[in-house]
């Protein structure tokens, strides 16, 4: 999968599922900060990882992540 | 798609008159019990004779790999489908007053009543996070409300269950995830016949109740129902009683 994939998978997450607006996603948008993503919306996003790159992110390991290029490129390492 | 309901002990008493309300309304139900599958074939059939489905799931709700193993079993069968409905109903009663109550009597009562509610919700709502949308209904009791002499274990599970339905309800409303409990009182159930047994009959002579009678498990059923409908979206980290003006 390519880096431009993942962008457009995760970016459609975002939006779509998340209902942040698309104008604040930038990769060097803050996910917390800039996105408003919660303790739950991390979660999801675990999950959501879990389905569509099919490996299971660490427990707490999107919360750790700070910006959206951040995680990029986790998922990117981890699959 | 069909819209799945998961109501635990739902062989009799209240569960089942939930589980046949459910069906009536479309759900497709998962009926969980623990042990007694003569009565669960019993409800099953009822809820066919009304005209709805149901799949017996038996674990005990105590036994988080009991529970895991049915869901995963369930989940991998129906890779496209979710719970979106999940009743705590499963609870058991073991009275003795204070002084005279074993650890054991303790512990059993809070484990069905209680960690039954953190181990089937945990694996349920998933489901309902990712679905955005899920209700969740915690069947609780006026007992966790006002204390009832000879079950404080009881007791303490079922407040419990109001404290954790209003940090889950806060905790999932993001995701439209509705989370209620309901608190009847007395109900004319097998448990009320156990409690019937051992405690005083001046605390149960049901001349001395506001509207002189039990509660019916149907009226139960009936407010889960309505919880249940999208009548009730915005309805969330409430305790509904059902006590006939008893508090």
């Amino acid at each position: 999968m390519t880096t431009q994939e993942i962008q457009e998978k995760v970016n459609a997450f975002l939006t779509d599922r998340l209902e942040y607006e698309p104008s604040a996603i930038t990769p060097e948008a803050e996910l917390k900060r800039d996105l408003g993503m919660t303790s739950l919306d991390a979660v999801e996003t675990s999950i959501f990882i879990k389905r569509t790159f099919g490996f299971q992110p660490e427990r707490g390991a999107i919360k750790t992540l700070v910006t959206l290029q951040d995680l990029y490129d986790y998922i990117a390492r981890n699959i | 798609m069909k819209r799945y309901a998961l109501i635990t002990g739902a062989s009799r008493g209240i569960g089942r008159a939930i589980a046949i309300e459910l069906a009536k309304d479309g759900c497709s139900i998962l009926l969980n019990y623990k042990s007694n599958h003569a009565a669960a074939q019993e409800a099953k059939r009822l809820i066919e004779e009304a005209g709805g489905e149901a799949e017996l799931m038996p674990f005990d709700v105590s036994q988080p790999d009991a529970i895991n193993a049915a869901l995963d079993a369930w989940f991998a069968a129906h890779p496209d489908d979710y719970i979106d409905v999940l009743v705590n109903n499963a609870g058991i009663v073991d009275d003795e007053i204070m002084l005279a109550m074993e650890p054991e009597q303790w512990h059993r009562v809070i484990d069905v009543n209680l960690n039954g509610f953190f181990y089937c919700t945990r694996r349920v709502i998933e489901g309902m996070v990712m679905n955005h949308h899920g209700r969740i209904i915690n069947i609780s009791s006026i007992s966790g409300q006002t204390g009832v002499p000879g079950k404080v274990n009881y007791a303490a599970a079922k407040a419990a269950l109001i404290g954790v339905t209003r940090a889950l309800a806060l905790e999932l409303a993001q995701k439209q995830v509705t989370v209620n409990a309901i608190a009847p009182s007395l109900t004319d159930t097998d448990i009320f016949k156990q409690s019937q047994a051992y405690t005083d009959s001046q605390y149960i002579d049901t001349k001395n109740f506001p509207m002189r009678r039990l509660c019916k498990p149907e009226e139960v059923a009936y407010l889960v129902s309505f919880l249940c409908s999208n009548r009730a979206d915005y309805i969330s980290g409430q305790v509904i009683g059902i006590n006939g003006a008893a508090l």
